[in-house]
């Protein structure tokens, strides 16, 4: 039996092989589930655009800083962050976190 | 006394069949004591909080998905560092162990820098690269780096020489003897370095983190001094110790042992 086999086979081997696997299956989910949170109004031809995060917290520090990596954030409201100038195919990204409840247009003031 | 000899006889029953709680319930008291002492205000509850707190920072910290974050990036840091610190160590030692002359050479130079810490480099790498990924990698792999170098020539000096003898007079090269019988002879030896190097690594990352981090589980005990939130420093530090017990014991110790009895002098 080889060494990697055999560290495998045992009850500690196996409960680490069992959580790499729902870790594994949990971040599949995630990628799967986040279109559903991109609303259908988001469609259309541009190359770039605003949305509206929605979260179900209070965005803190972090949530701003995680988005900045997608777009600008020009402020964040009671439980959602304006995003501008997202790539659309950043959406999927955006909307992947567990801690994302929506990902909708951002509606201008006026419009 | 009857009843706490019935106990005890349960207790290692129980271990023996699920060793989870037998690495448990050593911390029940500690527990206890730690709910007490917060339950009865020796101190101001803001400056020592009490379990129920920091479970509760701990659920909202996932629900937020703070902890998680950062807890990958610190996980990522660390394989990363010690990946690459294995790369360079292992081949390293191979020589050194391996080669009279490249020992005469690289052993000075190796003690020279194995009295200079990690956390000494830290103001020369912050002008070199910066507060990014380059620094913090930097410090992992020096500190996984001599764990493994050392160990890996006590490793190599281990194999008994007539194993290599026997080797070569069946006419197996050079080569074939590093590869068939002094790097499975110096496996376990490179296994407990790899286990130590990545100890002291996890340490250094934390400290890392905490100077030039903006983000990971010291940057996160760091951060919380600033708003005065102990609650989070006990809840990062109770992360650390945990994550790393499982790492130890659930990973490394396994594959030591592993190795240890395949190719070491342990017998089952």
């Amino acid at each position: 039996m080889s060494l990697l086999g055999e560290i495998l086979r045992s009850s500690k081997g196996r409960a680490v092989t069992v959580c790499l696997a729902l870790f594994v299956a949990y971040q599949a989910w995630l990628t799967l589930a986040a279109p559903g949170k991109i609303s259908p109004k988001l469609v259309g031809s541009s190359e770039k655009v605003n949305v509206l995060v929605t979260l179900p917290f209070e965005p803190e520090r972090f949530h701003v800083l995680a988005f900045q990596q997608y777009g600008r954030v020009s402020g964040t409201d009671d439980h959602s962050v304006e995003l501008r100038g997202v790539k659309r195919t950043d959406l999927n990204a955006v909307a992947r976190p567990y801690w994302v409840t929506k990902v909708g247009p951002l509606l201008e003031e006026g419009s | 006394m009857n009843l706490l000899l019935q106990s005890w006889s349960l207790y290692t029953r129980a271990t023996a069949r699920w060793p989870a709680i037998g690495a448990i319930v050593p911390f029940i008291p500690l527990l206890l004591l730690w709910a007490v002492v917060a339950q009865a205000g020796v101190f101001p509850r803001v400056f020592f909080p009490g379990p129920a707190d920091v479970a509760g920072t701990f659920v909202t910290l996932v629900y937020k998905g703070i902890l998680p974050a950062y807890l990958q990036d610190s996980v990522v840091r660390l394989a990363a560092g010690a990946a690459v610190g294995m790369a360079l160590g292992i081949p390293l030692g191979l020589l050194i162990g391996t080669n009279r002359r490249a020992r005469q050479a690289l052993w000075p130079i190796l003690l020279f820098f194995q009295a200079i810490g990690d956390i000494a480099w830290l103001p020369i790498l912050l002008i070199w690269f910066g507060f990014g990924l380059g620094t913090m990698t930097f410090v992992i792999v020096y500190t996984v780096l001599f764990p493994v170098v050392l160990n890996t020539v006590l490793g190599v000096e281990s194999v008994p020489r007539d194993l290599i003898r026997a080797a070569r007079s069946l006419g197996a090269s050079r080569l074939r003897v590093l590869t068939e019988v002094i790097i499975p002879g110096a496996l376990p030896n490179i296994i407990t370095g790899l286990r130590n190097g990545l100890g002291y690594g996890w340490r250094a990352l934390i400290a890392a983190e905490m100077i030039i981090g903006t983000s990971g589980i010291g940057f996160l005990m760091f951060d919380a001094r600033r708003a005065g939130s102990v609650v989070e420093i006990f809840l990062g530090m109770i992360v650390l110790g945990v994550l790393w017990y499982l790492v130890d014991a659930w990973i490394l110790a396994p594959i030591e042992r592993a190795t240890g009895q395949r190719w070491g002098l342990v017998t089952r």
